[in-house]
């Protein structure tokens, strides 16, 4: 992994990556998607082969854990919030999908291989969310587009109808007759072609409203979050978003990502529809669209990575991370299960790695010791990233056979010896969001002569509110719903934000005046405290979350007392 | 040798000067070409280390958009960054 990323290839560089043909490597990745696809899915019964659990007993392996009712691996990788099928269904259209992308990718001339993956994108959303859902997001990507990148005079009519056809068929009723319907479609069509065309563009020549209204449409989920949860707190109903309108706002990060390319001027002021569309809408968003959200960040990451090796180096580099996704997938439970009975065999009560029900044991008047206190935050973390890593990795995985060298979202984080490092290492992507979005524009503006002041301050910018606010408070409301109740709760978790970026902040300092000439994990006799050093890193992380994860009722002087008695320190 | 070349030079020892004794990489010869993401400026930290000291040495500034790996590819991509940026101030 490297923090600077890529340089971005040549066109000439791209085509030399893409001319080799690797039939192991085809014949490898869809290979392995059949594998994926006979675990999770019911493919076993078309292909008369017996079901997993069946071949598992065959071999002399049982195990509960990993097995469904039906005789398929129980799994964490599903389609978020639809209901068209079974979820055994679902799967097994999205590694359809994922299978004929990866051939148009794989196989195409250079020039369409991006709008291949798009097109398939659009099929599999068609697919699994319906036309509705999947118009009302190319609608609201369409807004964007059409709003960042004003099209060149003889596209603005089409262009502008077009928003129209993407609107009515989001939101409009439809009727029996056909005459109706394509009198109503072209209503919506010349609405908005001329709302366009005789407001919107002609307003955005004076400077100050093509910016406004550029903030307004990238920052959408956040406005609408904060006006929604006010909204609900004085009129006491809740707004319901249309689901493509939701997945839409999922992108708020990328989309904020992909607007700091286009201020720093890194991407050019017009580009392609398909080339803005591909960037969001690809078969890698698919499975579990709300998690790993960041991961592909904006506009000169993703041209930077197109291509930018080998293509059966990339497709080789997809399968290695697939492979261990698969891992995650299959075992989470049974090592998140094996770990809890090891701590109990010591007598030590983890209460089911979950801090909340740790801290609603506290809050009840139950005792928690020290050692409570420590293995249980350390384990819900590694619960939580053994249930993201199948899914993010997964997902990187995607990109990687589709001809992107993807970054992974968790990169051994249990390397890190200090918190910098491991906020790299932990969540990748988000924290490139953090940085480039909060942390930069802060650390290159103000107190250029203070360096403690210059972190201090971009490291809380980026860390409180960043993290806070566009990360944990937009996600929150997205997940529980507009209710100014919720945006509260997520407010309350503050102590988390200010001890991280107090962790951070004193690591940076640190870094940057007591320089180590050695690398960390050399086999010397310092090893051991590399090992020190990685546990009270990973320990700090783990043990904040008790600020993070409050279970309800408690209060932040029974977050402090439990978060002290981690350092065997009893206030009563 | 011009003065411009008389500059490249001493900014280019600078430099070098620079990342082997702030992120000492035992084994590796830094030269002019050595690619330093790789190499050197392996995280975020050590980027802004490398910024505070271009500022602070050359007396130069710096914006978010020059943090790529275009400028800070090699010693002779941030040879010639610091030189523009040289000339425009």
């Amino acid at each position: 992994m490297s923090f600077l990323g890529q340089k971005q290839p040549t066109w000439e560089q791209q085509e030399q990556n893409d001319s080799q043909v690797n039939w192991g490597v085809v014949v490898a990745v869809i290979g392995l998607l059949f594998i994926y696809a006979y675990l999770f899915t019911h493919v076993a019964d078309w292909v008369n082969l017996p079901r997993p659990q069946e071949m598992a007993e065959h071999f002399g392996i049982e195990n509960e854990k990993i097995f469904d009712r039906d005789k398929n691996v129980d799994s964490e990788m599903f389609i978020s919030s639809t209901r068209q099928f079974n979820s055994d269904d679902e799967r097994l259209i999205l590694f359809a999908i994922i299978s004929c992308a990866f051939l148009s990718a794989y196989f195409l001339p250079l020039r369409f291989k991006k709008g291949s993956l798009f097109i398939w994108f659009l099929i599999g959303m068609g697919v699994l969310y319906g036309i509705r859902t999947t118009t009302c997001l190319l609608f609201a990507h369409w807004i964007v587009y059409l709003v960042l990148h004003v099209p060149r005079p003889s596209l603005k009519i089409p262009f502008g109808f077009l928003a129209g056809v993407f609107a009515c068929i989001s939101f409009a009723e439809t009727g029996d007759l056909w005459i109706k319907n394509t009198a109503v479609l072209a209503g919506w069509g010349v609405g908005l072609c001329l709302l366009f065309n005789l407001i919107v563009w002609p307003a955005m020549r004076f400077n100050l409203i093509a910016r406004g209204l550029r903030t307004l449409v990238i920052q959408s989920a956040l406005i609408t979050v904060g006006v929604g949860a006010i909204w609900q707190g004085i009129q006491g109903e809740a707004w319901k978003l249309p689901l493509g309108i939701l997945l839409f706002f999922w992108h708020w990060e990328r989309l904020m990502l992909y607007h700091v390319d286009y201020k720093s001027g890194r991407m050019p002021k017009e580009i392609s529809p398909i080339a803005y569309l591909s960037i969001f809408l690809t078969p890698a968003s698919l499975p579990n669209w709300k998690w790993g959200v960041t991961i592909g960040q904006g506009y000169t990451y993703l041209e930077n990575n197109f291509y930018c090796q080998d293509k059966n180096r990339l497709a080789i580099e997809g399968i290695k991370i697939w492979g261990i996704a698969l891992i995650y997938l299959v075992f989470n439970d049974v090592i998140r299960y094996g770990l809890i009975s090891l701590f109990e065999f010591f007598k030590i009560e983890v209460y089911g790695a979950r801090i909340t029900r740790m801290v609603s044991h506290y809050v009840a008047g139950g005792e928690v010791t020290t050692s409570s206190v420590l293995a249980t935050t350390i384990l819900d973390q590694i619960r939580w990233m053994m249930l993201w890593g199948g899914s993010v990795h997964f997902k990187t995985g995607i990109w990687r056979v589709c001809g992107y060298q993807m970054d992974p979202y968790f990169n051994k984080p249990w390397l890190s010896t200090n918190l910098v490092t491991y906020w790299t290492r932990f969540t990748f992507h988000y924290r490139e969001f953090l940085v480039r979005c909060f942390y930069y524009p802060v650390f290159f503006k103000y107190f250029k002569n203070n360096i403690i002041l210059r972190v201090t301050l971009a490291t809380f910018a980026a860390v409180t509110v960043g993290n806070l606010v566009w990360g944990h408070v937009t996600e929150g409301m997205f997940y529980h719903g507009m209710y100014f109740h919720n945006f509260a709760e997520v407010l309350k978790t503050w102590p988390y934000f200010v001890l991280l970026t107090l962790g951070i902040t004193v690591t940076e300092l640190y870094l940057f005046w007591m320089k180590s000439t050695r690398k960390p994990w050399t086999l010397d006799r310092f090893w051991f405290t590399d090992f020190i050093a990685m546990y009270c890193t990973i320990q700090f992380y783990c043990i904040i979350h008790v600020f993070a994860k409050p279970s309800s009722g408690a209060t932040l002087t029974d977050c402090t007392k439990l978060f002290l008695i981690g350092f065997g320190i009893r206030v009563d | 040798m011009s003065n411009v070349e008389i500059d490249r030079e001493k900014i280019v020892s600078e430099l070098i000067h620079f990342f082997q004794t702030e992120f000492p990489n035992p084994g590796i010869e830094l030269t002019r070409t050595s690619d330093l993401p790789s190499l050197f400026l392996i995280d975020s930290l050590r980027v802004l280390t490398t910024v505070i000291h271009l500022e602070q040495q050359f007396g130069i500034s710096l914006v978010e958009s020059d943090i790529n790996a275009d400028i800070f590819q090699n010693i002779e991509s941030l040879t010639n960054f610091v030189l523009t940026k040289l000339s425009t101030t």
